[in-house]
């Protein structure tokens, strides 16, 4: 499970934006764009978030999970779609050769402080 | 008040991963980064290709494993270096990321190494969404673990170079079809290239070491026209 790791991450990169905006306020809610395909289980995530924000200025803050769908593209004929199944194929021409456009994110939106 | 902040959370893992592949590159050092799930036969076939390739190169692994250093004692005897990572020290991680590598890169002596192998953790799911700064991803499957791997697990396969069908010596005691298996591989990565090889017989290790000997000289090449 590497939601451990993550959940670190998250709190890495909002205590640097805390300290170069010099904020001393707690976090109240953070908001995460998590792709369909980034193998993150949201349930892991948010428990990992509980135990490693302890003592932090994010112990507060609320998870706002905002999941991404897949979205693709195909190399051959060029239609987007979304791919139902995990593996992709192109609904038009049935190419396997398949650009991936989203979906694997791990991005923090954005968060919120009081 | 709300704070835009638009971060990648894995983009910490790109950066350093980066790094290492500057480093990797300046040193014209091959790295394959091997990914496999348990006893699939990653470590034999590493101890097969240290045999086959020791003499005409110099050869350096990093070990990861959850816990106990066992596979680097295999390596070990081969009198290379090995550097072993263990995650049960760390929260018991299910993959290698690129800042343990970066620290093992710290204590191999890189100079005296030619082609640097990384035996990820035995985990099909998330070795594959951490870039290490590696030249090429390995991924090993073996022939017990069944045709339908790659399209139960994607996401690995989707990103790998090279397939090592492993463990072929069994093929005809098994119910398995390694057509069908190709097959799956290649719906989820239309250009995957793969090397049928059995590690415990040591069929096909030829043939991968031909492809680890031609993508050395690709890379000796690439960081020769860089350098100039």
């Amino acid at each position: 499970m590497h939601e451990l790791s993550l959940a670190q991450g998250i709190i890495q990169v909002i205590e640097e934006e805390l300290e170069k905006r010099k904020e001393k306020g707690t976090v109240q809610k953070i908001n995460l764009r998590i792709g369909q395909l980034s193998c993150v289980e949201p349930e892991a995530l948010l428990f990992s978030f509980g135990f490693c924000s302890k003592e932090t200025q994010c112990e507060n803050a609320v998870l706002n999970i905002e999941k991404v769908p897949l979205a693709c593209e195909c190399q051959n004929c060029g239609k987007n779609f979304l791919p139902k199944e995990a593996i992709f194929i192109c609904p038009d021409c049935k190419s396997c050769r398949i650009k991936i456009l989203s979906g694997e994110e791990f991005y923090i939106d954005s968060f919120e402080i009081e | 008040m709300k704070i835009k902040v638009l971060k990648d959370v894995l983009k910490a893992n790109d950066t350093i991963a980066e790094e290492n592949r500057t480093i990797l590159r300046k040193k014209g050092i091959l790295t394959l980064n091997l990914m496999s799930s348990p006893g699939a036969g990653k470590t034999l076939i590493l101890e097969k290709t240290v045999e086959r390739l020791k003499k005409d190169f110099k050869i350096g692994v990093i070990e990861g494993d959850v816990s106990t250093s066992n596979d680097a004692r295999r390596l070990a005897r081969y009198d290379i270096p090995v550097i072993q990572i263990n995650t049960d020290s760390i929260g018991g991680a299910c993959h290698l990321d690129a800042n343990m590598v970066k620290e093992a890169l710290g204590s191999l002596n890189l100079s005296s190494i030619q082609i640097l192998f990384i035996e990820n953790i035995g985990n099909l799911i998330c070795p594959a969404g951490f870039d290490l700064g590696e030249d090429k991803k390995i991924i090993v499957l073996s022939l017990t673990e069944g045709e339908d791997k790659p399209v139960k697990y994607p996401v690995a396969f989707r990103k790998a170079d090279l397939l090592l069908v492993n463990k072929l010596d069994l093929l005809n005691h098994l119910d398995i079809d390694l057509e069908l298996l190709l097959k799956n591989s290649r719906k989820v990565n239309p250009d995957l290239k793969s090397i049928q090889l059995s590690a415990r017989t040591g069929e096909g290790i030829d043939k991968w070491a031909q492809w680890i000997k031609k993508n050395l000289d690709l890379k000796k090449r690439r960081s020769g026209a860089l350098g100039s």
